[in-house]
């Protein structure tokens, strides 16, 4: 049914625009400071598209402006709702594992969080493994680490950071050796990859994937540590991206077939890529305009809360959007979320999202 | 004389070399059951899989009467043009008949490969809405689960230690649901491959590499003998041939199997799928911990030669091809 715009009277003698299916409400709808002809126009806006003859010019912009103005307050009061309640169970929350830790230390940063429980956990050879004592330290979660304590710059912070740096540059894709190298360019041809460029594995002596490479890029620009390896990291990333945009767990095509990209893995890249990727502007914009169509119906706090991160750095006009379908998804599963995906939401529902890049205090 | 030693110790390392991949193969425990029981049913549509699988489940006797039973899914990515996953609709019908036939709990988990986001690949493939339907099974992301130390027991790999859900190892009965696909790594995917899964990505990252660097068809007989299978549920009725696990067209094999060793319903399945047991490299190494060999196979419902189709298979993979001809059921 078309929605129309009827201008009757209001019992009290007020003039009011009603929608044909909607009755004259018996209480008030607005406050009673904005109840006047004007206000009542504001639902001329909300209700329709059809603009009625007799709501002039000027009464329909000042009715649109206000319309705005409370939407805007009620979204701001509610983000803040939504933060402050994602805050209260990410600190009721306990963490298991490292990037809980991390993430959570990230996200309470300025809420008097103390990154000695991190720096606890550190390694003797210098780096993060994914749960304290499990296995050893790895690329991705020494790079979350260091980016969580980015913010404490104390002597035993700064010390951690030197150690971490270490043992960071020491792990590497095992396709950077040269007999590696020769393998897969000559006979090991079935994933397209250029293995020249390499960054970090998930795990020691396996080859470069893009979510450690990704985030260890962000820890040496977070800290702005020059590195030899970031310039061939950054090209491997670029190189690893699928045809259609956007990046998938760390190769683009297998046998012959374009893999599909992964919202998470896009999102780390482009955060990594915001400064260091000139003359792939297309890439980039294929990528951004992929995270941001992706997500489009999904619901999925993880996914969004990394989206906004990285549509936000890149000032897409899409992560407004986003935004505020984290807000309600959040709002609908917030009993349901794990501590890393909580942190990950309120980084991401700050004022400013959280880029990973924020400076030392 | 110099040629002649350099032949020699190339001869004496070749040896060597074979000595100690035989050694290996000793180092698979013996758990091959005198006799496996297998059986297969027809069914052509999703929607029939609940009278399926209590039937199915009633050939094969599954001992969960009390037990606390976890399904393992093949849930790795999703894509609506591929038959990538176990079907939800499978799932649930299984769920249901598990509690039917006294289970005490049954708990539904995986660590999808190639995803960190499991909410939205619930989501997206539609088992998050059967889970949420029935309400009588709960999902644990294994990816980000607790983890408990386990020493490896082959020496197949180099790994010092094996890090598995400690949901994984809590619970009495693993049955595993793989999907019948092909694999352009290891040739196929069924039962065995499908326990890939059950690492926990959030300790060997996505996809879980390192599994392999230190060699698929090692890294899944590995995890057969930390992770034993009790039972196996495949879902046949949509199966992928070519380049599977993600990429392969469809093949609709029409059919569930339903089997109490893991080597026995891999073993079935290829024969199904036109591909001789013997020729997949995992499964003659897994040979020990079940029942590679027809003749020790107690087959219920179908023929295999009723339900037997040819599978498309990469170049890589045309040495496993069977000669049907000479099949025998």
């Amino acid at each position: 049914m078309p929605r129309q715009c009827d201008i009757g009277r209001h019992p009290a003698g007020m003039r009011r625009c009603v929608h044909p299916t909607q009755p004259w409400p018996r209480t008030r709808t607005t406050s009673p400071s904005l109840e006047t002809a004007g206000t009542s126009l504001d639902e001329c806006a909300l209700y329709g598209s059809v603009i009625p003859q007799s709501c002039d010019g000027q009464d329909i912009a000042r009715s649109l402006a206000r319309t705005v103005i409370i939407r805007t307050r009620i979204i701001v009061i509610s983000r803040v709702m939504i933060r402050r309640q994602v805050l209260q169970r990410l600190t009721a929350t306990a963490s298991y594992g490292i990037e809980d830790t991390a993430l959570g230390l990230m996200a309470l940063r300025n809420s008097g969080a103390d990154p000695r429980a991190l720096l606890d956990t550190q390694h003797r050879a210098g780096g993060w493994s994914a749960i304290p004592n499990v296995g050893p330290p790895n690329a991705f979660h020494t790079s979350l680490a260091l980016l969580a304590i980015r913010p404490f710059q104390t002597a035993s912070v700064r010390y951690a950071a030197g150690r971490a740096f270490e043992r960071l540059s020491e792990l590497r894709g095992v396709e950077s050796h040269w007999l590696w190298q020769w393998k897969f360019r000559l006979f090991d041809r079935q994933v397209r990859f250029d293995p020249l460029k390499s960054g970090w594995p998930w795990v020691p002596d396996t080859v470069s994937w893009v979510a450690p490479t990704a985030l260890s890029i962000l820890a040496f620009q977070a800290w702005r540590r020059e590195s030899r390896r970031t310039a061939p990291a950054i090209a491997m990333l670029l190189d690893r991206a699928c045809p259609q945009g956007g990046w998938n767990a760390g190769n683009s095509v297998v046998f012959g077939v374009d893999l599909d990209p992964h919202p998470d893995f896009t999102a780390m890249a482009l955060l990594a890529l915001r400064d260091g990727s000139r003359g792939y502007e297309a890439l980039l914009n294929r990528s951004l305009n992929y995270l941001n169509a992706r997500l489009e119906g999904s619901c999925s706090p993880y996914s969004l809360a990394w989206a906004v991160m990285a549509l936000s750095a890149h000032g897409h006009e899409g992560a407004h959007r986003l935004k505020n379908r984290l807000e309600r998804c959040t709002a609908a599963k917030l009993d349901q979320l794990p501590r890393r995906v909580l942190a990950l939401v309120s980084l991401a529902l700050e004022d400013i999202p959280f880029t990973f890049q924020e400076p030392s205090r | 004389m110099k040629r002649r030693s350099i032949v020699s110790a190339a001869a004496l390392a070749a040896t060597a070399g074979l000595a100690i991949h035989q050694s290996h193969a000793s180092h698979v425990p013996f758990r091959r059951p005198r006799h496996s029981h297998v059986a297969i049913l027809r069914c052509d549509r999703y929607e029939r899989t609940s009278e399926v699988v209590a039937r199915g489940l009633r050939l094969v006797s599954p001992a969960v009467q009390g037990k606390r039973v976890l399904l393992k899914p093949n849930l790795v990515e999703y894509s609506p043009a591929a038959p990538i996953n176990t079907h939800p609709m499978l799932i649930a019908a299984v769920i249901d008949a598990l509690y039917g036939l006294g289970a005490a709990t049954v708990i539904v988990a995986e660590g999808p490969g190639h995803v960190r986001d499991t909410d939205l690949l619930l989501h997206e493939s539609g088992l998050g809405a059967q889970l949420d339907l029935l309400k009588r099974a709960d999902f644990v992301d294994l990816n980000f689960d607790s983890v408990t130390r386990v020493e490896p027991g082959t020496g197949l790999t180099e790994l010092k230690e094996l890090w598995l859900p400690t949901t994984v190892k809590s619970v009495d009965v693993v049955i595993s649901m793989p999907k019948i696909k092909t694999h352009h790594w290891a040739g196929v995917t069924l039962s065995l491959k499908n326990s890939f899964g059950i690492l926990p990505g959030g300790v060997y990252g996505w996809p879980k590499n390192v599994l392999h660097w230190q060699g698929i068809d090692n890294s899944i007989v590995e995890l057969a003998v930390s992770v034993p299978i009790h039972f196996v549920i495949a879902d046949g009725i949509e199966a992928m041939e070519g380049n599977g696990p993600l990429h392969g067209p469809m093949r609709r094999l029409g059919c569930l199997l339903f089997a109490d060793d893991p080597v026995a319903a891999d073993a079935t399945c290829c024969r199904l799928m036109g591909i001789e047991p013997r020729r997949v490299r995992h499964l003659q190494m897994a040979s020990p911990l079940g029942n590679l060999d027809a003749d020790h196979i107690e087959q219920r419902g179908e023929a295999i030669a009723g339900v037997l189709q040819r599978f498309e298979l990469l170049p890589q993979f045309t040495h496993l091809r069977r000669d049907i001809n000479r099949e025998s059921p």
